[in-house]
């Protein structure tokens, strides 16, 4: 990436900025992401986006001159963006913004909308993570899921990826499809495999409210798959990734090795680092706030286009419910350090009445300086938290 | 005040029969409320529990000024009775004040068995009756159906009851008159030895106990010493006075006089229902008859939902038992729930009433244990154990036999209901004696139950097979031998003391398997298997397991879900303050409960 704002001698603030790109070909039935399919206003969009930077450096002044560690474009299909509009944003960006070296910036792909050329002109403007949505190397899941593209389309996104110089490449797979058998997982992964991509997120379909599929179910259309079929699948998955040489740092996620963990995320699952974020539905954290746009395409232009921040709502975590958010967060992912949950929560976590059965139940692990979860444990998360929510503030 | 310009009267009804609205019409017609004060809410009910169970619980008083058409001021007092079968006695008492009742009968509904067994009791007082049909206007009114049965029941001519309804004001100046030629007036001697009734008391915590009373004999007056029969307990006359909408101040109260007394009473015990006061200097020989000390019937575990709650639970139950004498409690402890207490309750509506106080009012979390008798265990020796707690049962082949408390209990029921409450009743263990028909199309049956068998929940299943027609009331007939063994419920292999019941041994196979089913359901699974059995000593009878928990994960959590993912924690959390920790077993406080909702 070209150089942006020269950084001075002064010791910057770290920030992760988070772009939503609001347009999608076709609304898949599991995604309860804000999209539209209606890609009429995208050029009026990239303006807006561009425009609530301004906005948002005005508003935080002390935003001008941060330093960037990652920066995420999701969606939404952020590959729809043409490299134009993209370039548009990312001078925006290097326009109030310091980049770090070893700066990690992903965007996520549907592979039905790539080609060689766009990926290599992404490449050029500083892309240099692509997070591939395949979801399911079999046709009719992928029907099923309303994806637009197919198989092969999703092999060959991954060819040109590299083909373009990208040596980050994530795909997404998703499992516990209705009537989903160990076999027709295995073969999804067996083929994820095949294509070495750094790192695989593989998740557990989830009925999210508000989606075709949560009315699909509800009008029983269609079978959730239970619990317990469920969890067989995500062990599975678990130990043939786990097998296949990956490791597992959080629920779902899994990389090839440490330093290809998806720097982004791990910001969200660090629990206390910031973020700032862009475009309608898009939610941030800053000086203790979090913070939401709103969920409206066109609002979102209307506002942005008379000088206001399109924001929708903001929340002020207080102590506890920070406590909760920073175990939930670092339980799920690559664990909670001790010494900062002491300074910041006053609290010995380690000493908590739990961590010991949870320990011997072979849920958790423990050493000096980091509380996690074991590959059981990850299971089991949400339970986990909870037995861990009560605060035990041992007076020494 | 003259005996002669006095009456004393309540209103015997049926739950919904238009009691209420027709104690208020009656305080509107006399002026003694005005139409703005009414408000929405009647007059007669004051607890925000007896309003939305639309039923009254505690008793009132309350006094009113009639211009009657001989030119003269009555004084009307008209008192509150409960209406509920839980409540037998305090409506005896309450009767005993007066000397009249009216019989509120629902014209769309007819009579109901508890309109009869509290008209028995005003009868057995020697009461005069003004039988009332109440919603004469409406469509469904059956008015000659029921006007015969009412015939049938009391013996009386066709124009002696008077239609009206309430709720539209037909019919009420017609029964404002009724009461002054109809009722008698109190009987007494304001010169005689003081004797008064007490029908109610409550407690307020500035001037302790009020006592609500009827003077029978004699004349009361603020400085005087009077002594409490029952208990031989002397006080001095603080503040008497007559009941209007609050209380008014007098400084005597005569014979034929209702009204209340102020005797820096600490302690509701002390001023018990049915007791009389009488003068310590010159006390009567004799109480007014039909003192009786009020018994718990049913006893429940109550425990804190965390123990640390305890020492205000103990509180809350103190300062409820201050306002109501009949309820009971000791401090138990159980394996399973800790420390707790032992409560006992006239019935099981009471017993609702009870917890629900002590949530809404005290701001307690509990857990209940499921509601049982009182058994009697007879040893071998020929001594007699009571027994109030299943858990505490003598071990089988410790002793001779158990008995267990015996009803006579009412039904009343339009006779196309007769078979299914009859196979009811059968199941339920009970023993039937007769039938006689009240009209053409309404039975009423009588049966002798064992009391265990209609405490949980026979009435919700007689209104459910009886598509709500038929009605129920039962008192208290003596203790029988019975074939009862104790069922014990085993987690993981240890009996949970909480969840021991004691059951007919014909019946304890079924309720085992039907206990652990539903004990399956209610308890959630947990990260290890657990398994459920029912025992009877050492024998296992049944056995359910919960299997264990998988997975307890959310898939994804990303910058926007964080605010929505911790809130949903917060929410499951909450949740878990339902849940009772039993060793390392999570069990929902329903669960505790199972019992009650195990179907026939």
């Amino acid at each position: 990436m070209e150089p942006s704002l020269q950084s001075g001698a002064l010791i910057l603030r770290n920030v992760s900025l988070y772009f939503h790109i609001p347009f999608c070909e076709k609304k898949c039935i599991y995604c309860d992401f804000y999209s539209i399919e209606d890609q009429s206003s995208q050029s009026r969009f990239v303006d807006a986006i561009c425009a609530e930077v301004d906005l948002k450096i005005r508003a935080y002044p002390e935003l001008y001159g941060a330093n960037v560690e990652t920066i995420f474009f999701g969606g939404g299909t952020p590959s729809l963006l043409t490299p134009e509009e993209l370039g548009k944003i990312i001078s925006q960006i290097k326009k109030y913004f310091v980049i770090a070296d070893d700066y990690e910036f992903t965007l996520e792909c549907n592979p039905g909308t790539v080609s060689f050329e766009k990926l290599l002109a992404y490449r050029a403007l500083g892309v240099n993570r692509l997070s591939f949505g395949v979801q399911s190397f079999h046709e009719d899941e992928l029907l099923w899921l309303s994806r637009i593209h197919t198989a092969d389309e999703a092999r060959l996104a991954v060819a040109y990826a590299r083909e373009a110089g990208f040596d980050n490449v994530n795909i997404d797979l998703m499992f516990s499809l209705p009537n989903q058998t160990k076999e027709k997982l295995q073969y999804s992964i067996e083929q994820a495999l095949s294509l070495g991509t750094e790192h695989i997120s593989a998740y557990n379909l989830t009925v999210e409210e508000g989606t075709p599929l949560n009315r699909m179910v509800k009008l029983q259309q269609v079978h959730e798959l239970s619990v317990d079929d469920a969890s067989v699948l995500f062990e599975y998955a678990q130990t043939t990734l786990i097998g296949s040489g990956y490791f597992q740092y959080e629920i779902s996620n899994y990389a090839r090795s440490a330093e290809l963990k998806c720097k982004h995320n791990l910001v969200y699952w660090d629990g206390y680092k910031e973020y700032v974020s862009f475009g309608p539905s898009a939610h941030e954290f800053f000086n203790g706030e979090r913070s939401w746009n709103i969920s409206s395409l066109d609002s979102y232009l209307d506002r942005v286009h008379s000088g206001k921040l399109p924001r929708n709502n903001s929340e002020h975590p207080n102590e506890s419910e920070r406590r909760t958010e920073v175990l939930f967060c670092g339980l799920r992912s690559t664990g909670v350090d001790r010494n900062q949950f002491l300074n910041n929560f006053g609290e010995e976590l380690g000493l908590h009445s739990e961590i010991k059965p949870l320990i011997a139940e072979g849920l958790l692990k423990v050493d000096a300086d980091v509380i996690k979860l074991t590959s059981k444990g990850y299971r089991f998360c949400d339970a986990i938290v909870i037995r861990l929510m009560t605060p035990e503030l041992i007076s020494l | 005040m003259s005996l002669e310009y006095t009456r004393n009267f309540c209103i015997i009804a049926h739950i919904d029969h238009g009691k209420s609205t027709l104690a208020d019409k009656l305080l509107l017609e006399t002026h003694t409320i005005a139409a703005r004060e009414m408000n929405y809410n009647q007059v007669l009910d004051n607890m925000d529990i007896e309003q939305e169970r639309g039923i009254t619980i505690k008793l009132h008083a309350i006094m009113m000024k009639y211009q009657a058409s001989d030119g003269n001021e009555y004084t009307y007092n008209m008192v509150d009775t409960p209406g509920h079968v839980d409540f037998t006695y305090e409506v005896s008492r309450s009767l005993a004040a007066c000397e009249g009742a009216i019989l509120v009968v629902d014209a769309t509904q007819g009579v109901e068995a508890q309109t009869i067994t509290n008209l028995y009791l005003a009868i057995d007082a020697g009461l005069d009756i003004i039988p009332v049909l109440n919603k004469v206007d409406l469509q469904s009114a059956m008015i000659d159906d029921v006007s015969n049965q009412v015939i049938e029941l009391l013996g009386c001519k066709k124009e002696d009851i008077l239609l009206a309804s309430a709720k539209a004001g037909i019919g009420i100046s017609e029964l404002l008159e009724a009461i002054q030629t109809r009722i008698p007036a109190p009987k007494g001697d304001p010169n005689g030895t003081l004797r008064c009734l007490i029908f109610d008391s409550i407690f307020d915590s500035y001037r302790g106990s009020i006592v609500y009373m009827r003077v029978f004999d004699g004349t009361i007056s603020v400085g005087d010493e009077i002594l409490f029969m029952s208990n031989k307990t002397k006080y001095r006359v603080e503040e008497i006075g007559t009941l209007r909408l609050g209380r008014e101040s007098r400084k005597t109260l005569t014979a034929g006089d209702v009204g209340y007394l102020i005797a820096g009473v600490k302690n509701v015990k002390d001023t018990r229902v049915g007791d009389t006061i009488t003068s310590f200097r010159n006390p009567a020989t004799e109480p007014i008859s039909g003192f009786k000390e009020s018994k718990p019937m049913v006893f429940a575990g109550l425990y804190p939902q965390n123990a640390e709650a305890y020492t205000e639970l103990r509180d809350s139950l103190d300062k409820l038992s201050l306002n109501d004498s009949s309820l009971q409690f000791e401090p138990e402890t159980s394996i399973a729930l800790g420390f707790g207490f032992r409560c006992g309750f006239l019935g099981l509506l009471h017993m609702e009433i009870i917890q629900e106080r002590l949530e809404r009012e005290f701001n307690q979390s509990l857990v209940t244990t499921v509601p049982n008798v009182e058994y009697r265990v007879i040893t071998e020796t020929g001594e007699t154990i009571e027994v109030d707690n299943p858990s505490s049962m003598p071990a089988p082949g410790s002793f001779d036999y158990v008995e267990e408390p015996y009803v006579k209990a009412q039904i009343i029921t339009p006779s196309e209901y007769v078979g299914a409450i009859m196979k009811l009743a059968t199941e339920r263990r009970a023993i039937y004696k007769t039938t006689t028909y009240i009209d053409a199309t309404r039975a009423d049956i009588q049966y002798e139950f064992p009391l265990s068998e209609i405490i949980f929940d026979f009435y919700d299943k007689l209104k459910s097979v009886s598509r709500g027609y038929a009605s129920l009331d039962y008192e208290f007939l003596e203790y029988r031998q019975s074939d009862l063994v104790k069922l014990d419920i085993l987690l993981n292999g240890d009996p949970v003391d909480a969840f021991s019941t004691i059951v007919h041994r014909d019946k304890a196979f079924e309720w085992g398997k039907k206990l652990c089913t539903k004990l399956r359901e209610l308890i959630p699974r947990h990260m290890f298997e657990v398994a459920i059995q029912a025992a009877i000593g050492a024998k296992i009878i049944a056995r359910e397991s919960v299997r264990a928990m998988r997975k307890d994960v959310t898939a994804k959590c990303y910058g926007g879900d964080i605010s929505r993912k911790r809130k949903l924690l917060e929410k499951q959390k909450e949740g878990k303050k339902r849940m009772k920790q039993i060793g390392r077993i999570e069990v929902p406080q329903e669960a505790f409960l199972a019992i009650l909702q195990i179907g026939d």
